[in-house]
Formats: C-alpha cells, sequence, structure tokens
C-alpha cells in the first residue's frame, strides 16, 4: 500500500520529539534509556523514507547499521545502569550526582 | 703583519669562555687555570707586538671584519679594528700590564675559592679593553666601553658574600652607566647628522658643524669622567678598592680608568670640526676638569689610612693631569703619561698587595711601619713607583708629568700650570707620606713586626713593574715620531730641559722634603686642624652631597611610590581581579550540576539551536 | 479510502504507543508499549518496502532488546514515577518547552524545505529495497562500516563477558561480579 512521504517524516519528527521529552521529564533511568530508543527508531524511519524518496540503498544500509549499533549500545548501557543502581534503594538518575561542581 | 690585531682581543676573549663556560662543566685544576687564564694574554701580547712591528707608515690601517647595514640609508655599522699608533700603544699597554698581573693573581689568589671565575673575569675585561681600544667606531668602541664596566662589577664585588663589596661594584656600574649613556647620546648625535659613527666618515668632515662638534665632545667628556672617575663622577674608585688588589692594580690604576682619556684623544679631531671660540671652550672645560679633579683628589689622599685608597685618589689625581694634558692640547703627553703611570701606578698597587698579603691582610697603614728592614725587596719597588710618581728623574714619570706640565705653559695656560704644580707638590707629600708610615719607624702592630713571606711570582712580577717605571722614561726619545701621531697641538714631546721642568722638579724635591720632616722619624700624626682634616677626610663634603641630595629622595621616592601604588592601588585592582575570577568560576561551576537530565536538557537545547539555524538558511 | 483510514489508524498507533512509553508511571507498562511502537514500525517499514529491514526490527528490537529491558527493569524495581512528581520543577517545565520546540520545529523543516513532498512511497519502479539490492550495497559500497559494526559487535560482547564474569570463587565467596565490585 502506499502512503504519502510526508506522512512518514511527521511520523519520525513526532517519535523524535516524544523521545526526547521522556528522556528530559522520567527520572527512572530504565524508561529514559527507552525513549533514546524511541528517537533512534524515528531516526531510521527518516532515513529509510528518504532511500524511497530518492532511491538510494544508502538510506537502508544506514538504518540496518543504526539497528545493529543500537543492540550493543542497550546492552552495555543496560549493564552499567545495573550496575550502578544495584545497591541503591530506588532507581533516580537524580541521585546520582557525584560529579557535582 | 697588521692582520694580526684580530687575535688581541679575540684570544682573551677565548679564554674567558674556556675559563667561564667550560669551566663550569668539566674539572679544571688550578695550574690548568693559570695556564689558560695567563696564556690567552701572553698570546695577545705577542699578538699585538707582531701587529706594531708590522705597522707602517704615517696613516692608519682600518681591518673590518664585517658590516652590518641595518641603519638603513646612509652607512652602516662596522665590525673592525683601527690600527694606528694610538690604538697600537694602548693595545700593548693593556696586555702588557694586563700579563704582569695575571701572573701576580696566581700567587695572590691561591687560596681563594673563586680562582677559576677570577682569571674568567679577568680575561673578560682584558677582551672588552682592547676591543674598546683598538674599535674602528663608536659603536664597537661602546660595546667594548659597557663591557669593561661589566667587568668591573664583577671584580669589585667579587668577594660578594661582603656587603661592602657589593654596594661598592653597584655604585661602580651605576655611575659607569651614567657615562655610558652619555657616550650613546653621542652615537645618536653622529648618526643622526652624519649617518655613520666611524672614525673614517666622522674624522672626514671638517668644517661647518661646530655645534655638533661641541655638543658630541661634551657628552663624550660626560662619558670619559665616568669611566675615568673625573669630578663628578668620581665617587665610585675609591670604594672600588673593595675589590683584590691585583685587580685593583689593573682595572682601577693602569687600564680601566685610563679609557676616558683615549677617549678624548681618539676623539680629538673632533675638535678641528669646531670654530674658534668653541675650540677654546672645549679646551679650557676639559682642562679644568682634569685639573680640578687632581687637586681634589690630591688633597684627600693626603688623609688617607688605607694604603689602597691613598692610591686609588692619586689615580684620580693623576688621570685628572692626563684631562689637563687633553684640555691643553698635549695628546701625546697624556698618552705618554698614561702609559707611564699604568708602569708605576701598577707596581704601587702590587708592592701594596704584597704588605697587604704579607701583613695577613692589614690594610690600615697607621698599623704598619717598620718594615723597610723585613721587607727590603717591596720596600724598593715601592721606592721606585714613588719616586717615579713623585716624578723625579730619571723615572718614568719625571718625563711623563714634564711633558704634561711643559704643555700648558707652551699652550699659555698659565693657570692650568699652576695648579699643576701644586697637585705635583702635593703628590710628592702624601707618596712620601705613605712610603714613610708604611716603611719607616718602629712596627706597630704584631703584624708588621712578623710579615709572611712573598711568593715568586708576586715578587718578580712587581721587580718586572718597577724596572719599567724605572726605564720607561727612555720611551719618549726612542718613539718620539709614534707619539707624533697623536694629534698634538703644537710641539711634540721632544724633550728638552726647559724652565718649567726645572720648576717642576724643585716643587717635587720640595715635597718630599716635607714629608720626610712630617713623617720621617716615626710620627704617624700631624698637627694641622681638626675641621681641615676632618673635612678632607670626608671627601669635602662631596660623597655626603650625593648621598643627600641623590640617594635620600630616590630612596624616599622609591618607598612612596611602593606604599601608593603598590599597597594602595596595585593591590586593589589585584584582588578584585583575582574575585572576579573566583565569582566567575563558582558561577559557572554551578552549571555542573552533577545531574544527567539537566546535561541532557543542555544537549537538547543545541540541537534545537542547529534545526533553527538550518531552517533559516544556515550554511548554504 | 479505507486506505486512508488504515494509515492514520497505523500512524496513532505508533504515536499513542510512543506517548505510552513516556507517559505512564510504570516501567513494566513502558516496554509493553513500547512492544507496541516496534511493531508498529515494522509495519511502517513493510509499507516502504523495507523487507528486510522490517524483519531485522522485529527480530532484534523486538526480540533481543526488549527482552533485555524487560530483566533489567524486573531486576531493579519494577516500580515507577510520574512526571507531575518531579521535584526539579525548572527541569521538567523547560524540557516539556523543548520537546515541543524540538517537535515543532521539525515538522516545519520537513514542511518547509523538503522537495518531493506529496510523493506517494514506495516510488514505483524503485531499485531499492529487495534484499538483493540491500544485499549488493551492503557488500560492495558499505563492506567497510559493515566490518566495523561487526567489530562494535565483538566488543560488546567480550566488554559483557568480562563484566559479568564471574569464578567459581567469586561465586562461592559470595561476591559480586567484576564489573559491579
Amino acid at each position: 500500500m502506499i502512503g504519502a512521504t510526508e506522512f512518514y517524516l511527521t511520523l519520525s519528527a513526532l517519535l523524535f520529539a516524544i523521545g526526547a521529552a521522556g528522556m528530559l521529564l522520567r527520572r527512572n533511568p530504565l524508561v529514559m534509556f527507552m525513549s533514546i530508543e524511541l528517537m533512534l527508531n524515528g531516526v531510521n524511519l527518516a532515513f529509510l523514507t528518504f532511500a524511497r524518496l530518492w532511491d538510494n540503498p544508502d538510506g537502508d544500509i544506514f538504518t540496518f547499521l543504526v539497528l545493529t549499533v543500537a543492540a550493543a549500545e542497550a546492552v552495555v548501557g543496560l549493564a552499567i545502569i545495573i550496575a550502578i543502581f544495584r545497591p541503591r534503594q530506588g532507581v533516580d538518575v537524580d541521585e546520582i550526582d557525584e560529579m557535582k561542581g | 703583519m697588521v692582520e694580526a690585531i684580530w687575535l688581541v682581543p679575540i684570544l682573551p676573549l677565548a679564554g674567558f669562555v674556556v675559563l667561564g663556560l667550560l669551566g663550569q662543566f668539566l674539572p679544571m685544576p688550578r695550574p690548568l687555570v693559570a695556564l689558560i687564564g695567563c696564556g690567552s694574554v701572553a698570546l695577545a701580547f705577542v699578538a699585538a707586538i707582531v701587529t706594531a712591528v708590522g705597522y707602517s707608515g704615517p696613516s692608519a690601517s682600518d681591518q673590518v671584519y664585517y658590516t652590518w647595514t641595518g641603519l638603513g640609508s646612509g652607512g652602516g655599522i662596522n665590525i673592525g679594528l683601527w690600527v694606528d699608533p694610538l690604538s697600537l700603544t694602548m693595545l700593548l699597554t693593556v696586555t702588557g700590564v694586563s700579563l704582569l698581573i695575571h701572573i701576580y693573581s696566581i700567587g695572590y689568589m691561591a687560596d681563594d675559592e673563586g680562582f677559576r671565575r677570577y682569571f674568567a673575569y679577568l680575561n673578560l675585561f682584558v677582551f672588552a679593553m682592547c676591543l674598546l681600544a683598538a674599535a674602528d667606531n663608536y659603536l664597537l668602541l661602546l660595546l667594548g666601553w659597557a663591557n669593561v664596566g661589566l667587568a668591573s662589577f664583577l671584580l669589585i664585588g667579587f668577594w660578594f658574600s661582603r656587603p661592602r663589596a657589593v654596594q661598592a661594584a653597584r655604585l661602580a656600574i651605576v655611575v659607569n652607566v651614567i657615562g655610558d649613556a652619555a657616550i650613546m647620546l653621542a652615537i645618536f648625535l653622529f648618526i643622526a647628522s652624519f649617518g655613520s659613527a666611524s672614525y673614517t666618515d666622522l674624522f672626514k668632515v671638517t668644517t661647518g658643524n661646530s655645534g655638533l662638534a661641541v655638543a658630541a665632545t661634551l657628552l663624550l667628556l660626560i662619558g670619559a669622567a665616568a669611566k675615568s672617575a673625573q669630578l663628578p663622577l668620581y665617587i665610585w674608585l675609591p670604594d672600588a678598592m673593595e675589590g683584590p688588589t691585583p685587580v685593583s692594580a689593573l682595572m682601577h690604576a693602569a687600564t680601566m680608568v685610563t679609557a676616558g682619556v683615549y677617549l678624548m684623544v681618539r676623539s680629538a679631531p673632533l675638535t678641528a670640526l669646531m670654530t674658534g671660540p668653541d675650540a677654546a671652550l672645549i679646551h679650557n672645560v676639559i682642562g679644568w676638569v682634569g685639573a680640578a679633579t687632581a687637586i681634589f683628589a690630591a688633597t684627600i689622599a693626603l688623609v688617607q689610612r688605607d694604603i689602597k685608597r691613598v692610591l686609588a685618589y692619586s689615580t684620580i689625581s693623576q688621570l685628572g693631569y692626563m684631562f689637563l694634558a687633553v684640555g691643553v692640547g698635549a695628546n701625546d703627553a697624556a698618552i705618554f703619561h698614561l702609559v707611564s703611570h699604568a708602569f708605576f701606578k701598577a707596581c704601587l698597587f702590587l708592592s701594596a698587595g704584597i704588605i697587604i698579603h704579607a701583613l695577613g691582610d692589614e690594610q690600615d697603614m697607621h698599623k704598619m711601619g717598620g718594615l723597610m728592614r723585613r721587607m727590603p725587596l717591596v720596600a724598593t719597588t715601592f721606592a721606585i713607583g714613588t719616586l717615579a710618581l713623585a716624578a723625579i728623574p730619571p723615572f718614568a714619570g719625571f718625563f711623563s708629568k714634564d711633558a704634561v706640565l711643559a704643555g700648558a705653559y707652551a699652550g699659555g695656560y698659565y693657570a692650568l700650570w699652576i695648579v699643576g704644580l701644586i697637585v705635583a707638590f702635593l703628590t710628592a707629600l702624601y707618596m712620601g707620606r705613605a712610603f714613610l708610615l708604611t716603611f719607616g719607624g718602629q712596627p706597630r702592630s704584631e703584624a708588621a713586626a712578623h710579615p709572611h713571606s712573598t711568593g715568586l711570582s708576586m715578587a718578580w712580577t712587581t721587580a718586572a713593574l718597577a724596572l719599567l717605571s724605572l726605564g720607561g722614561g727612555v720611551i719618549a726619545f726612542i718613539f718620539t715620531d709614534w707619539f707624533a701621531g697623536f694629534g698634538t697641538v703644537g710641539e711634540g714631546i721632544a724633550f728638552s730641559f726647559s724652565i718649567s721642568s726645572i720648576i717642576s722638579l724643585v716643587v717635587a724635591l720640595a715635597g718630599l722634603l716635607v714629608a720626610y720632616l712630617l713623617y720621617g722619624r716615626g710620627q704617624t700624626a700631624v698637627n694641622v686642624p681638626r675641621w681641615l682634616y676632618n673635612a678632607a677626610a670626608q671627601g669635602w663634603g662631596l660623597p655626603t652631597l650625593y648621598h643627600e641630595a641623590i640617594v635620600v629622595p630616590l630612596l624616599a621616592l622609591a618607598r612612596a611610590i611602593v606604599v601608593f601604588f603598590e599597597h594602595g592601588f596595585l593591590e586593589e585592582i589585584l584582588h578584585e581581579v583575582r574575585t572576579l575570577f573566583q565569582q566567575g568560576g563558582k558561577l559557572l561551576s554551578r552549571g555542573q550540576s552533577g545531574a544527567l537530565r539537566n546535561y541532557a536538557l543542555v544537549v537538547l537545547l543545541g540541537v534545537v539551536v542547529i534545526v533553527i539555524y538550518a531552517i533559516s538558511g544556515g550554511a548554504k | 479510502m479505507i486506505e486512508a483510514g488504515a494509515l492514520f489508524l497505523l500512524g496513532a498507533v505508533v504515536v499513542g504507543s510512543a506517548l505510552g512509553v513516556v507517559i505512564v508511571p510504570n516501567a513494566v507498562y513502558s516496554v509493553l508499549f513500547l512492544i507496541v511502537n516496534l511493531l508498529g514500525l515494522a509495519v511502517c517499514f513493510l509499507l516502504l518496502n523495507a523487507v528486510f529491514l522490517a524483519a531485522a526490527q522485529v527480530l532484534i528490537y523486538a526480540g533481543a532488546i526488549i527482552v533485555l529491558f524487560l530483566f533489567s527493569i524486573t531486576l531493579l524495581s519494577p516500580g515507577g514515577e510520574h512526571i507531575s512528581a518531579d521535584p526539579r520543577r525548572w527541569q521538567r517545565n523547560v524540557g516539556i518547552v523543548i520537546s515541543v520546540a524540538l517537535g515543532a520545529l521539525l515538522l516545519f523543516l520537513i514542511f518547509g524545505s523538503i522537495t518531493g513532498l506529496g510523493t506517494p512511497l514506495p516510488n514505483s519502479g524503485a531499485t531499492s529495497g529487495t534484499v538483493e539490492g540491500f544485499g549488493r550495497a551492503l557488500f560492495q559500497q558499505f563492506l567497510f562500516p559493515f566490518e566495523i559494526t561487526s567489530f562494535v559487535l565483538l566488543v560488546a560482547l567480550i566488554g559483557t563477558v568480562i563484566y559479568g564474569s564471574n569464578t567459581l570463587e567469586d561465586i562461592r565467596r559470595g561476591r559480586l561480579p567484576r564489573g559491579e565490585r
């Protein structure tokens, strides 16, 4: 089926903005991380849209690479988050402010 | 071979570099230091002889090695050496007397920690002095001139743990710099008017620049007065006696202080540029500066207890004689007196050094006495020096001093002639006094009763200088033509027994006689009014005047600046600046909240900015 | 007509689930919403004729990464907090403003300067999008990035292994794995 270009682009912009909102407003680090994933997905959608618009396979490849790297990043990032928050009570990003000043 | 002249300054320079720089890193045993130090000067002396022998013809030879064309349009500055009788005389005297004093120093400084440093500085001095004497333009001369001042500073303050020595060194360099500045102004005048500072260019212009010549000569006179300790810039020389005695002999008697006289004689052709009345003015100024200094210093020498200070004031007085000679136009007499004075004054200083060394660093003549029997050799050399200085024939001093006085008389400067005679009397008097106090009568202290023995090197070098003082007078007869090249006004030194010589001889003998009457039987004090004695001993109020009029106001000004600016003003500003930075830093550090979300906020803010930029056209 | 409606529905699902991720307090619910989002996106990919990528999305993202997230959440604390309870009021307000601004700006950018709007996608007669085309591009033009990416995965793998490594000794003594000490 078909849809117009701006449909997809609008979707990707909204995804990106919503992901940004989630990053800024939530204090749970895992939810923040998920918001990042949302942003990445929005970007992927945009890449694909343009790939089709300009009939260029580069966008496809890039999306694939983003996907892969996001996976690796998720692994390492989650490991770090667990390491930081396991000894603590409650999960609040605002508590880790040892870099203050 | 006149081309050998470049070796004369370069060899001591090499000695300085080796001793001063290499000696810091490589261990140098004392014999090696002595060898390098004295050897470089010895070789320089040989080079000077070779150059002199090779010099022929009345005209000078200009050995140019390099030309710096940095003056824009107009000439450049040469690095070259000038070979003519005047410069050769200076070079020979400097290297010759230097050599003897270097060898003497091996013995005198044998126990000193800074042996290597001493010889390094001495070599530096010899290099600078040779450069000064042989330069072919005023700028290069100034280079040597300033370095001679540096060497003086380093050597007067050689024992830098002594506060008095340090103060004396500081005084010397400050007064010297006044002279340096004056010479620099003269050079600026030359370059501005003629575009060059070299002798060849300047002395070619024959007329029409009277005002410039007068101004330049006066500036050069100020410079010469600073270096040669003439009134009113004499004040550093008596204090310079804080340095080691060989240094006093070399620099502050024989060579460095004579640089002023050399400068005046070298600049004599400038007088040819002056019109009549201006020329007479300059002559009188120079002559009277010399005469006033001579009599001033002679009176002070009469009341000194420290043997080195007697000799210091004597040097100032004799330099005054040389300036007097230049003033009356008897340039050859001035240089002749310079050379003979170098011989006998160095001899006197070295003898004094032997005495001081033997008496365990005692310099007060009132604590000496009775040394005639105990130190006969030194007594002889000192006596020879005294007689030469008092101008008794057949010693060298007689011929040279007589040449000066004869020149004054012949030139019609009768007032100067009379002053010269008075100074001759005083000279004989104070030197007689010095000799009798030191050697006559009975020993007045333990040290004098049992003096230590003298080193060999010290003994024979002093003896060599005594011989030169004895026979130096023959120079006048052998080398008359040589001395004629000094631009003398009127007749040369062809010696003749004129009325002036007879009178001066009588005057000198009278001085010695009075000295014997006053001090000959072991007396130490003379019946003069207390106020007169004190005034003379205080330098006729001049040092006090300098202190009150110059030093005290300057210190007060400095203190006022510190209080007003530093404590009041600058510290406030610095404080404010510091606070500014501190507060600024605190403000900025608030941005480091440590909270992750804030950082994310900032990042996204940046993204927004970039997007706005992209929308508004951005970089097309 | 039906197409338009279907597309609209798809869009609503995607945006709505995204909002759900961000808004709901409970972290587990956020994950579930994320799953919906990812699947919706996979449908979008299919509509754009990116078959391989749609499959990759479902497998990798909705499959592996979500599992990781669920594990982490259950490991830490299943509870959660809400936006309105944010003690940093300043951060919250500015954050909302910025996100809205960002969205608006992006839309402005899209509708303002992109040429070719209105073109229905996928283009008919397009050469990209086929698995064959994708494969060719990946292993010819983009071979180097491909290799680098595999390297990145290797590094992540090694890191995680070391991070979570526990010798028998440590386990017996009840120590935390090396990465967490």
